[in-house]
């Protein structure tokens, strides 16, 4: 029996058997929630809210003790010193933080082996959107990440593109048409565009373009560096060992409006996530 | 449309609902959280839809990619998938092949497979081109014929 006509009996006979009644609509709200039931929502509310109130005064608070231990006042003029950052703040307390940064700036992360120190910080925006003018797609250029890797340590990041046009509802279309992965040279070399022919130090996979069927391609040149890749999502695991070594991903597009999002994990420590989001300011293809 | 009409819209397509995600996700009890959650999802929206079960199932591959995303970071806590008692002995060893595919593939065998969606349609709902469902429809079938050719 050919395969194809196995899977679809299969799936039709599993299905068949599956008898999942609905349950009623809404989830969740009985049908005899009357006024009383309403009145306790309400007290639960308030409560939970007051609760979040205390944590947050609390919160704040010790946030305040930290950065003035001696909770003296200046009153010569000097500015007082300067508090951690609340990105330093939040990855120094929990380990996890959360940024959102308008495209196309570039997030740097870097993270430091045999510790959970973890810091972020944002350059200027050196590189803009660019239309691709072979098909028409976005090229989000530096819309990625650089992660300066000081070795040994291991990136692992997850990227995907949630477009949401115009405030409709977000559908998770998931979808890019490239993705690859470059080391930069100590020198400082190898930056651009990706091309396995000049580039040397060049990782790529490839999902498909247009009605082509093009395998995932890995084009491994350093064996520190091992990339997996299918449509939708990336799975980068890299091992460095030279600390100048840096891992930019670039991405490709048809969306104008992109949400990257990438989880950074260093040994011993939390996954980071960074979002960056903004609408890419795409010209007209050349 | 009213709420009439998402009643029924949700009566109707509920099980559809179930089925998909317990293919992509291997799990009734995780198949019916995200079919609540896409129609939680779909309800204030339904009015501005044109094919709101072409929306539904795309809401369940997106809501499945995102559990499967969550299951690689957490790969030591993953449950056996497909171990349900709806696949017999016989179709275990399938299953079992379809279980470790990757997501992607195993989206696009469904999609085409169960719910006899095109290739335009299967491109549509898993937000990637044409060529790439046939890359993936193309890569699951010949995982699927290598590792089953004694069962075949």
């Amino acid at each position: 029996m050919p395969v194809e006509a196995l899977l679809r009996r299969s799936l039709r006979d599993v299905a068949d058997r599956i008898d999942s009644q609905p349950p009623p609509w809404p989830p969740g709200r009985s049908t005899q929630f009357d006024d009383a039931d309403e009145h306790r929502v309400g007290i639960r509310v308030l409560a939970a809210a007051g609760a979040i109130c205390l944590v947050l005064v609390a919160g704040i608070g010790l946030w305040l003790i930290r950065t003035n231990p001696s909770g003296s006042v200046p009153t010569d003029g000097t500015p007082a010193a300067p508090g951690p950052s609340w990105v330093g703040n939040t990855l120094a307390t929990t380990g996890v933080t959360n940024s959102s940064i308008a495209a196309p700036s570039t997030t740097v992360v870097s993270i430091d082996a045999g510790s959970s120190a973890i810091s972020i910080g944002t350059l200027p925006p050196d590189v803009v959107a660019e239309r691709n003018p072979a098909d028409g797609s976005a090229l989000l250029g530096d819309v990625g990440a650089q992660f300066p890797v000081l070795a040994p340590a291991r990136v692992d990041t997850d990227l995907t593109f949630d477009p949401a046009v115009g405030g409709a509802p977000i559908t998770l279309h998931v979808s890019f048409d490239e993705i690859c992965v470059r080391r930069t040279a100590a020198d400082g070399t190898g930056g651009g565009a990706c091309d396995p022919n000049t580039d040397p130090h060049y990782v790529e996979t490839r999902v498909g373009g247009g009605d082509t069927v093009t395998p995932v391609q890995v084009l491994l040149l350093d064996s520190t560096v091992q990339v997996t890749s299918v449509p939708g999502s990336c799975t980068f695991s890299l091992v460095g060992t030279d600390p100048a070594n840096r891992l930019d991903l670039w991405a490709c597009t048809t969306t104008d409006t992109a949400t990257v999002e990438v989880d950074l994990q260093a040994p011993g420590a939390d996954i980071v996530r960074t979002y960056i989001q903004g609408a890419l300011a795409v010209g007209p293809a050349s | 449309m009213a709420d009439r009409s998402f009643a029924e819209f949700y009566a109707g397509e509920y099980a559809g609902a179930v089925r998909l995600a317990y293919f992509l996700l291997g799990s009734l009890h995780a198949a019916e959280d995200l079919a609540q959650d896409s129609f939680i999802a779909i309800e204030p929206r339904m009015s501005r839809l044109d094919n709101p079960l072409a929306y539904l199932r795309t809401i369940i591959v997106n809501g499945a990619s995102s559990v499967h995303r969550k299951r690689l970071r957490r790969s030591h806590a993953v449950a056996p998938m497909f171990a349900d008692r709806f696949v017999t002995p016989v179709e275990a060893e399938l299953f079992d092949v379809l279980a470790r595919l990757p997501y992607p593939q195993r989206a696009a065998l469904t999609l085409r497979f169960w719910c006899d969606a095109s290739l335009q349609e299967t491109a549509d709902l898993m937000g990637c081109r044409v060529g790439t469902v046939k890359s993936l429809v193309s890569r699951g079938l010949e995982r699927l014929r290598t590792e089953l050719k004694d069962v075949m």
